[in-house]
């Protein structure tokens, strides 16, 4: 130090003896500080790695399974084989090659357990005509079996033959020889597998789920007799795709869509866009969170090193040398938080996978639960998220430590006085966050985004954060005389304590509120939308019991329930009606909808369905029966703008046909939205199909659970069907309701926790800090036993004085979540609910909670020597 | 009979590999109303010495008796509890805890020992018109001057009537006016309360008040001079001298 003075030591010189070594004599808050950063980005990473693992299951499936398909053509309920003939002239264009490609379930016989069913692709093509789109490596053990297409063909002639993967085999313990059920909606088909693929082309997708057989008898294993489900085109080289798409869309017959197959990739990413947008918008909450932090122990720095600094400028170190110091400091935590959060984020991303593969996959696509390897990119995310966002969150005090005078800072003036004022910016500057948020939560989505709304949450929280001061001062000025009658000296004590450091508190509460409001938010949230889901499913779900061929997953919707079983079902002397329910995937405004097909005369009578629009919504149902009308939930009528009275133009095997929007339901079962016409309609359109599901309604009076097992035994165990009664089926809904949101929550205690730690680790500093103090306490007479209880007092105070916060602003991010938000990204209306009895339970556990958090600081405090007045010497 | 009896009593400290002798053989006994003035260079042991008496430190040999009970047997809670009660402190640096009110402050043993809050802040203001601060009852600490933070100090010191008032270097941190105002202060509280005060000083004028002056050095009495001897031989202390050592 002594050279200081006369030549200021390079920056880099200074860092080292003047951070970097503070930063080791401080090992715990450097520690928590990196701990917190480290866990904000892994669940940045986690979350992305999760969006992947969604996505790249279908995209990685897609592609493997279009191979070198260049283009593929489709007809909304698959293509009539007759029709293939009249496409001959696409040979112009190169090789063809229909297929049936459907999601199943494979039923695999275990030894002294029950069946195991796993969903698989499965793909039947001609194997003749295939080979030149897709690889299929024969293995026999791990060794490549070379075979001709003649020997493949033999593998496949028999009409019970499958091929599977390596790693399906190996997962069940199969052999060449054995026998696996394929479950195609009530029925189970044998088949025998007679060849194993190794880990390439379509059999590396899913981890291996694929399955392989002759189209013909694929064709009739999934109730696909005459059609196909899309024929595949390889051009020739040379011929340009685009072209070849716009000459063939030109040629085909009405009804036959002509695509790339990356297009499917495209429609299911929209789909997912607004689910994985949120969980991104979410999981950046523990990364603002973990920077709230970053902020609060830079500050702390400055705050405690006010003389250090003072000197450091007197010997003429630069402002700018100032400024460069905290950053690196700042700096240094982001580095390693970074360096440590994108691992940790990895293995984050296992739980996160399983929390919403099973959301994706009941809701959109048959997605992959595995998690997608740490590639650089990754990395490259964590550090470029954040580094610059804990430079950000530490320019302010680093900018305030430089504009110390080196008077002031060594005097130690405007020291606690100033900070003691409360700043008119803690009070401007929320009030204008919040008008901004109240103006952008007016604000439209974009591109079917609520990027506004997003905002105007963003604005809540950094307005709720900044109004903190203002907060802490209104708790100093009005809280003392009730703590210090409720909680004795102790409750004095910690009133004054933390009434005077409102500064060093406010970013740590602010941290900690954010985190809670949030949890509230999405309580309300959650809650609200759960009361709407309950009283919908009470009005919609009348029918005493509903037949279906699989349990609400995309696999295995394939093949309906026969015209047989549903004759058993009516013939039940308690059965008064029965109602069936079609439904297809197709194509629309560049995502994908459902068109569905019910009795509207069945499902008038006895009632169900919630109108939106207009009033008297059955009338206009009643009217839609025998017309080309339709009646739409509400998702799709928000997602594309359509109301009543207007026409949709819905794809069909005849071409894109005109229907009246009729009317608007309710609809909270899935957010693709669903165009519902009377059965009549649809077979007018799309042909007769089985309908895939029933809902069964009893006469008065008759058991719901004694005629299931009536139905049950009638029906026999070969039939593959669930049938669910009201109150099962309610059950069912509402458990997966609650496994939906059970990311969101997990989400939001990994927030809360990091908020927790850092709350802990500011009251550690202030302990520190008050070392002497605390001594002299106990010089005058308090046991150790009152210290303890003052520390604790001041956690449960800021844990009170924190969720209060929490609550009023969780209260106004759940009106931007419920109205803005939800409707922006699902098109569902939700009904304003708020959830007392679990606000006021997590109410409790926060204040617990931020009582514990006080436990160890306490017992520190407690375990101050005496010696510690530091008074004198000799 | 004697407020504290101290006999034989020894600290050793360690520092590293090296051990530290802060007391070695002290003896002292002192009764109500009597002022020791505790006098010697800096690390000659008065602190030491202090800290043992007022039960903030334990000693490594001899025994400290308060009222005629040993503090040896004594576990943390008790000896808290006899700091609470028996014993003021008053320091250099004032040590007020600047997060609470001037008043707050001089209540603090009180309110610590679980009295009624309005009959504590009463005594504290009844005590600080007694210091002369009564008009800085509602301050912070930052507010006052040095004088005046002492002087909240020495009423937070004796507001619960202590049997043993220990103050450690009182006038170290004040101008020499404030310094004489300070010392008649505790005068007075010592012959009004009846408390012993253990008073350790560097400055020659405060050693000269007390009724006894006792001079150590490497944690040793050197010598105890009682000030009727020297105003009966007319001359000055011989610790005087002493004592003004830095």
């Amino acid at each position: 130090m002594t050279t200081v003075g006369r030549t200021p030591p390079a920056p880099t010189g200074l860092f080292r003896a003047f951070i970097a070594r503070n930063l080791r004599q401080q090992p715990l808050r450097s520690t928590a500080t990196i701990a917190s950063l480290a866990v904000g980005v892994a669940v940045v990473v986690a979350i992305q790695l999760a969006n992947a693992s969604s996505v790249r299951g279908f995209s990685t499936a897609l592609n493997a399974l279009a191979g070198r398909t260049s283009l593929e053509l489709t007809v909304p309920g698959g293509l009539d084989e007759t029709r293939l003939t009249d496409l001959g002239w696409l040979r112009e264009y190169g090789l063809v090659s229909p297929v049936i490609d459907a999601d199943v379930l494979l039923e695999v016989a275990a030894a002294d357990e029950p069946p195991v069913l796993e969903a698989v692709r499965l793909l039947g093509v001609d194997i003749l005509r295939d080979r030149p789109f897709r690889d299929y490596p024969l293995v026999e053990g791990d060794t490549p079996r070379l075979v001709t297409t003649q020997g493949f063909l033999d593998l496949l002639t028999d009409p019970r033959s499958v091929v599977l993967t390596r790693q399906f085999t190996s997962r069940h313990g199969l052999r060449v020889g054995d026998d696996v059920g394929l479950v195609v909606g009530e029925r189970t088909v044998a088949l025998r597998v007679t060849g194993v693929l190794g880990d390439e082309g379509p059999a590396s997708v899913l981890d291996g789920s694929f399955a392989l057989m002759d189209i013909a008898a694929a064709q009739w294993a999934v109730d696909r007799l005459g059609r196909v489900d899309r024929v595949d085109v390889r051009l020739a080289d040379g011929i340009d795709v685009a072209r070849a798409e716009q000459e063939i869309a030109s040629r085909v017959p009405a009804g036959v869509a002509v695509r790339r197959p990356s297009s499917r990739g495209a429609e299911v990413e929209r789909m997912l866009r607004a689910f994985q947008f949120n969980l991104t918008a979410l999981s950046l909450i523990a990364l603002i969170v973990g920077l709230f932090l970053v902020y609060n122990t830079v500050s702390v720095s400055v705050i405690t090193r006010r003389s250090e600094i003072g000197l450091l400028r007197t010997l003429g170190v630069t402002r700018r040398v100032v400024v460069g110091l905290f950053l690196g400091e700042a700096g240094a935590f982001a580095l390693l938080g970074c360096a440590l959060g994108a691992p940790l984020g990895w293995l984050f991303a296992h739980g996160a996978v399983r929390l919403t593969s099973s959301t994706v996959s009941q809701f959109w696509i048959v997605s992959s639960a595995t998690v997608p390897p740490l590639e650089p990119r990754m990395v490259a995310l964590a550090f470029a998220v954040g580094l610059p966002l804990a430079l950000v969150a530490a320019a302010a005090p680093a900018i305030e430590a430089a504009r110390l005078t080196p008077l002031a800072a060594v005097r130690g003036d405007d020291d606690l006085d100033a900070r003691a004022r409360l700043p008119r910016r803690s009070i401007l500057g929320p009030l204008a966050l919040f008008a901004a948020g109240t103006w952008l939560a007016a604000q439209g989505p974009v591109g079917g985004l609520p990027v506004f709304g997003m905002l105007a949450a963003l604005a809540v929280v950094l307005g709720a954060g900044m109004a903190m001061p203002a907060v802490l001062f209104a708790f100093r000025r009005w809280c003392g005389p009730a703590m210090a009658r409720w909680l004795r000296v102790e409750g004095r004590l910690a009133h004054a304590n933390l009434g005077s450091a409102i500064p060093r508190l406010s970013i740590s509460v602010a941290a900690l509120a954010v985190s809670l409001a949030m949890m509230a938010a999405i309580a309300i949230m959650v809650g609200s939308f759960r009361e709407t889901v309950v009283y919908w499913i009470g009005q919609t779900l009348q029918a005493d019991l509903f037949v279906s061929t699989a349990r609400g997953s995309p696999a295995a919707e394939r093949g309906g329930i026969s015209a047989a079983t549903e004759a058993v079902i009516a013939g039940h002397p308690a059965v008064e009606a029965i109602d069936g329910f079609m439904g297809m995937d197709v194509s629309y405004g560049g995502s994908t909808i459902t068109v569905g097909a019910g009795r509207f005369a069945t499902r008038l009578e006895r009632g169900g369905l919630q109108f939106k629009d207009p009033a008297d919504g059955a009338a206009a149902m009643r009217r839609a029966i025998g017309r080309d009308r339709v009646v739409v939930s509400e998702a799709f009528s928000l997602k594309y703008e359509a109301g009543v009275g207007d026409e949709i133009r819905l794809p069909t095997p005849a071409g894109p046909t005109p229907f009246e929007l009729a009317a608007v339901y309710f609809d909270y079962s899935s957010d693709r939205g669903l165009v519902v016409m009377d059965a009549g309609t649809f077979e007018r359109h799309f042909g007769s199909d089985r309908p895939s599901g029933l809902t069964v309604y009893l006469a008065s009076g008759a058991d719901p659970e004694a005629v299931r097992d009536e139905l049950n035994a009638a029906l026999g165990p070969e039939r593959r069907l669930f049938i669910a009664t009201n109150a099962a089926l309610r059950a069912a809904v509402l458990r997966i309701f609650d496994a939906t949101f059970a990311i969101t929550y997990a989400l939001e205690v990994i927030a809360i926790g990091v908020s927790l730690f850092g709350m802990a680790a500011t009251l550690l500093t202030l302990v520190l800090e008050r070392r002497r103090e605390i001594a002299m306490l106990r010089l005058v007479g308090a046991d150790r036993r009152q210290l303890r209880r003052l520390i604790v007092i001041e956690a449960g105070a800021l844990g009170a004085v924190t969720q209060a916060v929490g609550l009023a602003v969780g209260l106004a991010l759940s009106l931007i979540l419920i109205y803005v938000i939800n409707v922006q990204s699902f098109g569902w209306t939700i009904q304003f609910h708020l959830p007392v009895a679990f606000l006021a339970q997590a109410t409790v556990a926060i204040v617990a909670a931020a009582a514990l958090a006080g436990l160890y600081p306490a017992r520190l405090a407690s375990r101050f020597e005496l010696g510690d007045v530091g008074a004198t010497q000799g | 009979m004697a407020v504290v009896e101290v006999r034989a009593l020894r600290k050793h400290y360690r520092r590293g590999d090296v051990e530290v002798t802060a007391l070695d053989g002290v003896d002292l006994t002192l009764r109500g109303g009597t002022f020791v003035a505790v006098v010697g260079p800096s690390g000659c042991g008065k602190s030491t010495l202090l800290h043992l008496c007022g039960g903030m430190d334990r000693p490594t040999a001899g025994d400290v008796r308060l009222d005629g009970r040993s503090l040896a047997g004594l576990d943390d809670d008790e000896l808290t509890r006899l700091r609470r009660e028996r014993i003021g402190f008053v320091f250099q640096f004032f040590n007020l805890l600047p997060t609470l009110t001037v008043a707050e402050n001089i209540a603090l043993p009180l309110l610590l020992a679980g009295r009624d809050s309005a009959v504590s802040v009463a005594l504290a203001g009844e005590w600080a018109e007694r210091v002369g601060i009564s008009h800085r009852l509602d301050h912070a600490p930052s507010q006052l001057s040095g004088g005046e933070a002492q002087r909240a100090a020495i009423a937070r010191a004796v507001v619960h009537e202590p049997a043993l008032l220990i103050a450690d270097e009182p006038t170290g941190n004040l101008d020499s006016e404030n310094g004489l105002r300070i010392l008649e202060l505790l005068q007075e509280v010592n012959q009004r309360s009846g408390a012993a005060l253990l008073l350790a000083t560097h400055d020659a004028v405060v050693a000269a008040a007390a009724d006894r002056a006792m001079e150590m050095r490497d944690g040793r009495i050197l010598r105890i001079e009682s000030r009727a001897a020297a105003d009966e031989s007319g001359r000055q202390p011989a610790f005087a001298a002493a004592g003004s050592e830095p």
